[in-house]
């Protein structure tokens, strides 16, 4: 177990109350990655993060970060690693400057560093301004600040693009896509599937606590099938047709789904609903999205 | 040792623009204040009781400084160490800095002690300075004619010692409680209790007791810098320190 910077075997976690929040969970995050842990809002991810961060020791299995022992070397892993879990801890009665220079401080790092991250997250006019007074988006790139300060080589943020406007969440993007190009690891959750998709380089799936799918982002696409969606001006008529034909089609929003149809089939059912006095607007293929895909694997018979 | 010295100066940082601060400043200053005035206003009345007035400075001021004012802000000063991470929701963002745990959780309960170090110290120095403006401006008082001072100062270490047992047990309440009502009115009603019951034969053993006992002493002059309640106090302090990290270690491992 070292070529990954997290990896974790068989981890699973209860709380006290019995209920187990992580089950048998074998992550395994590569150098350089943006990883992507998705699931629904108690689906596990926070109780993952804070196992990585060793804010939960009471688990079952192995987690090695950066190829050592959490219970053994917490110190020296959390010495390379910035965090961000749940909502930013800030101090609202100190300013944006203040909760900078304190935690520069606790890192021994110099004032020219926090300054310089301050820019980098786009608070530098605002710096003097109680963090009690920022608008949420604010607090948000604060408290990814506060996680960037001590240039770690691992960043472990729980819903970093929570509360930002679409500019705020392009701008989290792009610095997280510039670290990952700097050489750092970034472990992100998300229950936002559409951002997840546009950061990641590989993608972790929890559902119940499982994690029920990992790898490359390519490789989730590639389960993506193409998928013929039609439009037309009545679409009920077009279902009863489709059914006469012995065809199956299911409405998807304002078109119908057709499912992995070739060309040529595409075609004739063109021809057959013209026949039919069937005013045809749209014929075309798409693929699912990250969104579509999470659905489909997370009530999938393994999921449950 | 220099991760403590980072913590700590931590703490301070962080205590900017809070109550506690800015109480350990302001209220010795008042209540020195208050202690020259009435003083400087009635020295008549001082001078014709003939008695020693440092003593009677330190009696008029332990009254209520024993009985209510140490112990509430031991109270306050144990509720703000905590309190700025429990608002900032940010106890598990410290507990994910390179720290050892003992560290981060001994630097936290070293900057409430010396919240209340300090707030003992400056009314002591304060009442002290008072003292001497009155020996300067009000001769007829009789300040300068005793050298008794020490008395009162041994009787502020008294009752700092004495009161770490309710601080170490406030530390621990407003550790486990976020609000302010919970930790610091059972304080108020234990300190109440402690006043009440402080004649009983076992009141000793009830740290919420100790400083109403030292004022008692006081009083008496008994001069021992460690009699039971005070012994009790610190046994209570120091079991509830280690008491306290187990507990955080354990909401952690939880």
């Amino acid at each position: 177990m070292n070529n990954y910077i997290i990896e974790t075997a068989a981890l699973s976690f209860s709380y006290p109350s019995g209920q187990a929040a992580l089950r048998d969970i074998s992550l395994q995050v590569k150098a350089g990655a943006i990883y992507g842990f998705i699931g629904q809002n108690g689906a596990g991810k926070t109780t993952a993060i804070k196992v990585l961060l060793s804010l939960l020791d009471n688990f079952q299995g192995e987690v090695r970060i950066f190829g050592a022992d959490i219970r053994e070397k917490r110190r020296e892993i959390l010495s390379r690693t910035g965090s961000l879990v749940e909502e930013p801890a800030l101090y609202h009665h100190l300013t944006g400057w203040e909760n900078m220079l304190n935690r520069a401080l606790l890192l021994r790092l110099p004032k020219s560093r926090a300054g310089q991250v301050i820019r980098q997250v786009g608070l530098y006019d605002a710096r003097h301004k109680k963090a009690g007074a920022y608008s949420q988006g604010m607090r948000q790139r604060l408290g990814i600040g506060l996680a960037l300060l001590g240039s770690p080589e691992l960043l472990i943020l729980d819903e970093p693009t929570n509360s930002l406007d679409p500019s705020g969440i392009r701008e989290v993007r792009e610095l997280l896509a510039r670290l990952a190009a700097e050489g750092a690891t970034v472990f992100l959750s998300s229950h936002v599937l559409s951002e997840v998709e546009k950061i990641v380089s590989d993608i972790g799936i929890i559902h119940q606590g499982r994690l029920l799918f990992q790898g490359p982002m390519a490789v989730l696409r590639e389960r993506a099938r193409e998928e013929c969606f039609l439009d037309t001006h009545d679409n009920q008529r077009c279902l009863e047709i489709l059914a006469q034909e012995g065809l199956k089609a299911l409405p998807a929003g304002q078109r119908l789904n057709l499912g992995n149809i070739g060309r040529e089939e595409a075609a004739r059912l063109n021809a057959l609903l013209a026949g039919q006095g069937i005013k045809v607007y749209a014929l075309e293929w798409g693929r699912k999205n990250l969104e579509q895909l999470f659905f489909e694997i997370t009530n999938s018979p393994e999921a449950t | 040792m220099k991760l403590f010295w980072l913590a700590l100066r931590s703490e301070f940082l962080k205590s900017r623009r809070t109550l506690a601060l800015a109480t350990a400043a302001w209220m010795p200053a008042l209540i020195a204040g208050l202690a020259f005035a009435l003083f400087y206003f009635r020295s008549e009345d001082f001078a014709k009781m003939g008695a020693d007035p440092w003593q009677l400075m330190a009696s008029n001021v332990f009254g209520l400084y024993a009985v209510l004012i140490l112990p509430m802000y031991a109270m306050v000063a144990a509720f703000s160490a905590n309190q700025v991470e429990h608002v900032a929701n940010a106890w598990k963002n410290i507990f994910t800095l390179p720290y050892p745990r003992l560290v981060i959780y001994l630097s936290k309960w070293t900057f409430a002690f010396l919240l209340i170090l300090a707030f003992s110290l400056l009314l002591c120095g304060l009442m002290y300075l008072a003292g001497n403006a009155l020996a300067v401006l009000k001769p007829e008082i009789g300040f300068q004619d005793f050298d008794s001072f020490g008395l009162t100062a041994r009787f502020f270490l008294k009752f700092f010692l004495g009161v770490m047992g309710i601080f170490s047990i406030q530390f621990l309440l407003s550790f486990y409680w976020r609000d302010f009502i919970r930790p610091v009115g059972a304080g108020l009603a234990l300190t109440i209790a402690g006043a009440i019951a402080a004649g009983w034969k076992y009141a000793y053993l009830f740290p919420y007791s100790a400083p109403m006992r030292i004022s008692e002493q006081f009083r008496k002059e008994q001069l021992s810098i460690l009699p039971p309640e005070i012994l009790v106090s610190l046994l209570a302090s120091g079991a509830l320190f280690f008491l306290g990290y187990f507990l955080v270690l354990r909401r952690i491992s939880r």
